[in-house]
């Protein structure tokens, strides 16, 4: 089976003069093509680091990860991948359509078409109003939208997605929620971070739950749904196996 | 190499707009002009090596 992305037992420490701790433990993971899959877990459990491991932003302590059967420090690799971060802290004083203007040129694209794409992208996001407006300007949620966008630009056939609805409003949750099942529809396969169990619900195909830096679960959404009858949401059992992991 | 110019290109986008530089600048221009025109401890010699590095364009 080729998997998308694939992680071996990986551990993630940090470190520094009085400050130790192992933020991942032995996290095994593997994701198929044309995959949703939902990373939950609470807060400080993990999500962001294990998502920076991925893009080697950390270096990881031991263990391996694989992306498309490459090491992830391929430029090759990295050129197919999108990433939306948690904290979107881009330039204040450039508009969206510069800043996405510049990630085209690091993908080589050419000035006409990278054009077009951006347009297209705003489109997507709900955001050709304020296209030239500088960022010191926005909120949160607009910041969320660009940085959504920047994700995209590349057409990327790993899509990693970190809280990508926190400080949305329900409208553009609703359009991050059809742009992941759109993209799903191309076959692209989409990694992404949450503790929206709602959202999660009605896009993911799996999910993995993570607590403290260890994997509890991974289970498909259709199972959880169907073994937990009619009365259990995904809510009651992520509660459920968070409570129950006591380490 | 066309990543770091257009890093660099951005960057400095950025530092013109955001109008930090401009104080800097406008600081180090007052600053220059008191030093040019200070009378060190009224010595006459230091006036006259002031000149002819050309720091002080009121002296002759
Ligand atoms: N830069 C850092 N330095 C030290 N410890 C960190 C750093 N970033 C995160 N941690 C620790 O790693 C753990 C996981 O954090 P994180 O991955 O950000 O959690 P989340 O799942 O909420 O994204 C937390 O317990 C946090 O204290
Ligand atoms: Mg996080």
């Amino acid at each position: 089976m080729n998997y998308v992305l694939e992680l071996n037992s990986l551990c993630v420490v940090y470190k520094s003069n009085n400050y130790f701790k192992k933020a991942i433990d032995q996290l095994t993971l593997k994701i198929v093509r044309g995959e949703v899959f939902g990373f939950l877990g609470p807060n400080g459990a993990g999500k962001t680091t294990t998502i920076k491991s991925i893009f080697n932003f950390l270096p990881a302590a031991s263990g391996q990860i694989k992306i498309f059967g490459e090491p992830s420090c391929n430029y090759s690799v990295r050129a197919r991948m999108g990433y939306m971060p948690e904290i979107a802290n881009y330039y204040w004083y450039l508009t969206p359509r510069e800043l996405l203007r510049m990630y085209a040129g690091f993908f080589g694209m050419k000035k006409h078409a990278a054009d077009k794409k951006i347009d297209y992208l705003f489109s997507l996001v709900g955001m050709q109003a304020e296209a030239n407006v500088w960022m010191k300007n926005f909120s949160k949620g607009m910041m969320q939208k660009v940085s959504l966008a920047q994700s995209l630009i590349n057409d990327p056939d790993l899509l990693i997605l970190d809280e990508p609805t926190s400080g949305l409003d329900p409208v553009a949750r609703s359009k991050v929620r059809d742009i992941i099942k759109d993209l799903k529809k191309q076959g692209k396969t989409i990694f992404f971070s949450s503790h929206e169990l709602s959202e999660v619900e009605l896009v993911c195909d799996r999910i993995g739950i993570l607590n403290k830096g260890t994997l509890v679960k991974t289970d498909k959404i259709t199972d959880i749904l169907q073994q937990k009858g009619n009365n259990m949401s995904l809510e009651r059992y992520f509660l459920d196996i968070i409570t129950r992991d006591k380490r | 190499m066309k990543i770091i110019f257009l890093i660099a290109l951005n960057l400095l986008r950025e530092i013109f707009r955001k109008k930090d530089l401009y104080v800097l600048i406008i600081m180090l221009l007052v600053l220059m002009s008191y030093l040019a025109n200070a009378a060190f401890f009224g010595m006459k010699h230091i006036y006259r090596y002031l000149n002819e590095l050309r720091l002080c364009p009121g002296l002759n």
